[in-house]
């Protein structure tokens, strides 16, 4: 969440610098105020990037939740294997080990479970635990 | 239970991406208002911006406490697929 708010502060920087460069070039208000409304409707770089932070944000948060969630449900499973996520086809270098392996779930779990940051792929990673 | 797999991510992937775009394009949508508010006045643009970040801050936490709520239902459903998968497979 603390990205959220300081991706909020950093508009707000950018919003300011983007006024007073606007001013410096003698813009009038009336245009500059238009094109922050525009750049509102997403066509300029300034709230895209808000944007984008926001869904960046969103992405690891629903990604990890779901990803911890499929594979806390295994921990009663004797012997678990890394499965590895078959809509890619290049894997991480901790992935293709992982996925030579059988363990334990306390095991995974102290090595880092899928999509918990602990590969190169870190949590963008959704191979599982089956 | 690739195939199922696949399927999981495919649902992940579409729950990820809906979820961002949706809480962004709210806190554009009420920037947009604000914007209508100061009625061209750029000062006062900012200073609603500013005063309203806490609470904007605040409803997105909801926002994503919500989104995580979907992420956890839909990883628990994953989940139980491949338990029931392995119990198939030892029963045979």
């Amino acid at each position: 969440m603390n990205q959220i708010d300081s991706a909020y502060g950093v508009l707000e920087t950018d919003m300011l610098a983007e006024i007073q460069r606007m001013r410096a070039l003698g813009i009038a208000e009336e245009e500059i105020f238009r094109r922050l409304e525009a750049s509102l409707r997403g066509s300029l770089d300034m709230f895209s990037k808000f944007k984008g932070a926001i869904e960046k944000e969103l992405d690891i948060v629903v990604g990890k939740t779901a990803q911890l969630e499929s594979n806390a449900v295994m921990s009663e499973v004797e012997k678990l294997k890394w499965q590895l996520d078959p809509t890619v086809e290049e894997h991480c270098p901790d992935c293709l080990r992982n996925s030579t392996m059988t363990k334990s779930f306390e095991e995974w779990a102290n090595l880092g479970l899928p999509g918990m940051g602990n590969t190169q792929c870190g949590s963008y990673c959704k191979c599982t635990l089956v | 239970m690739k195939e199922l797999h696949k399927e999981y991510i495919d649902e992940l992937n579409g729950l990820q991406d809906k979820e961002g775009k949706d809480i962004a394009e709210a806190f554009l949508s009420i920037f947009q208002s604000m914007a209508k508010a100061s009625k061209g006045n750029i000062k006062k643009m900012l200073a609603m911006i500013k005063l309203s970040r806490k609470k904007l801050i605040r409803d997105a936490v909801g926002l994503v406490k919500e989104s995580q709520g979907k992420a956890r239902e839909l990883g628990k459903e994953f989940g139980q697929v491949k338990l029931n998968a392995i119990e198939a497979n030892a029963s045979r």
